[in-house]
């Protein structure tokens, strides 16, 4: 599966964190090919703090798991990647637990990549708790 | 309170993260920007010199024109069943 969360700004200023849940067949999980992940993951369900479209991204989240994994799992690999040092620079790719984290920001968020990444995958999680 | 506990050099730091953050969310007022530079300003004086040498050494590594578009990518429509990501470069 392919968690992926958004924080966006609209035109007019409105502010959020847009979240996508995206599934794969069974026996598509090579997490040395990110590449190959993002393609053949489908859509299978989204929510919108703010109107999707043509929204500016402050930052994204995108979590790359087998089918199944557990949310409980999600935020140990999480907690564990808050606790790396720095990262040389962004999008950062964690493997962690079994699940690849890709964490992209804005400038002005890099000093704050933890607080960041505990944002997104909060509301991730929510999301694909949501789903299930 | 834990910032209380702080160092003024720790706090320093947090406050410098914070205010980088608020620039970027664009999630702080004006108000709310100048209370964190005068706070700032206030535990700079508590700071010892090294403290403060290292401060402007770790702020010429920080980025200086931080906006909430900075990352130059676009949100972009999806339906369900689709294949791609929710973004393109801007």
């Amino acid at each position: 599966m392919l968690l992926s969360a958004q924080r966006v700004r609209s035109a007019q200023g409105l502010t959020g964190i847009n979240l996508y849940v995206y599934r794969h067949a069974a026996g598509e999980w090579n997490p040395s090919k990110l590449e190959e992940l993002e393609r053949t993951a489908e859509l299978v369900s989204q929510s919108f703090e703010v109107p999707p479209g043509e929204n500016a991204l402050a930052s994204y989240l995108d979590v790359f798991a087998p089918e199944g994994t557990h949310s409980v799992e999600i935020a140990r690999a999480a907690a564990a990647i808050r606790g790396c040092p720095d990262p040389a620079g962004f999008p950062a790719v964690f493997t962690e637990g079994g699940a690849v984290f890709r964490l992209g920001l804005g400038f002005g968020l890099v000093p704050s990549w933890r607080h960041e990444l505990t944002d997104l995958v909060s509301r991730l999680l929510l999301s694909a708790e949501d789903a299930r | 309170m834990e910032q209380n506990r702080m160092s003024p050099a720790d706090r320093y730091q947090l406050l410098q993260s914070l205010l980088l953050r608020a620039r970027a969310l664009g999630t702080a007022s004006d108000v709310q920007l100048d209370a964190v530079l005068e706070e700032m300003d206030a535990v700079w004086s508590k700071m010892s010199p090294g403290e403060q040498l290292a401060a402007d050494d770790r702020a010429a590594t920080l980025p200086r024109i931080p906006a909430p578009d900075d990352l130059g990518l676009t949100e972009v429509v999806k339906a369900v069943g689709d294949h791609q990501l929710p973004r393109r470069v801007a």
